[in-house]
């Protein structure tokens, strides 16, 4: 279990693919229908491919913890179709107020190796 | 629609009912299944008294809002920094929206729910302007 005490900064905790598959972005028009099929990645996907590599590599998590903050960067908007590569780290972590708190930057690159877009999220660690 | 040069002084809004089949899309999605998401039982037992949806679930309407307001362009090429301060709670109707900051860097963005409470809030630069964030 990655609990507060024992996060370390600047810990990394490898990489995770995604597919931006038809299916995929079926999925997604299903619940946002009105993001146009242009033929890229619509922009609220970075969530997918960033949580995707936090929730299955960040692993066991205390239940309960809470997104306090994001920020994103998008660089390009990849094309459907491609595969994704995320690497996610510890950038730090904060005790304040009695409040646990986890920063993770995340990178995003395509299939040739240039970066999509980064990210920056503060988790309020439950335990 | 407008190209990425456009610039306008308040944001498109965008709406969304955050019903429970959402949450659970969502989960699925992202595969967060934090059970504070998708357990009713344990999330009666956090703070939060029940379910609240993920918050990236509705920050999809601010990529949405930008993109309506002032082009693909702008959407290709933005840096977006959030917090989130209420939860969305299941059935909760949430708009996304903006407004052109006074010194022009940017738009400062939210999302309200339906009571008129923000429930998330932050920051958009694109182009440039976000080389000096």
């Amino acid at each position: 279990m990655h609990l507060f005490d024992t996060l370390q900064e600047g810990a990394a905790f490898g990489a995770e693919e995604l597919h931006l598959s038809d299916a995929l972005m079926e999925r997604w028009t299903s619940l946002y229908p009105d993001d146009p099929p242009d033929g890229r990645m619509p922009a609220g996907m970075i969530a997918v491919a960033t949580m995707r590599a936090y929730s299955s590599l960040v692993v066991p998590r205390p239940p309960g913890n809470i997104h306090g903050s994001q920020r994103y960067e998008m660089l390009r908007r990849p094309a459907v179709g491609e595969r994704l590569t995320t690497r996610i780290a510890c950038a730090g972590k904060e005790l304040k107020r009695d409040r646990r708190w986890v920063h993770f930057d995340t990178e995003t690159v395509g299939e040739d190796g240039t970066p999509c877009f980064r990210g920056r999220m503060t988790i309020l660690w439950a335990a | 629609m407008a190209d990425g040069t456009t610039t306008i002084d308040r944001l498109t809004p965008v709406t969304k009912r955050i019903d429970r089949a959402a949450i659970r899309l969502y989960a699925e999605l992202t595969d967060d299944f934090n059970p504070i998401h998708v357990d009713p039982d344990f999330a009666a037992t956090t703070p939060m008294k029940g379910i609240i949806a993920h918050g990236l679930l509705s920050v999809n309407l601010l990529w949405q809002s930008v993109r309506r307001s002032l082009g693909e362009a702008a959407v290709s090429d933005a840096t977006l920094d959030i917090r989130f301060l209420r939860p969305v709670r299941e059935d909760d109707v949430v708009t996304a929206g903006g407004q052109r900051r006074p010194d022009g860097d940017g738009y400062d963005v939210w999302i309200d729910n339906q009571h008129g409470e923000t429930v998330i809030a932050g920051r958009m630069l694109h182009g440039a302007g976000r080389a000096t964030s």
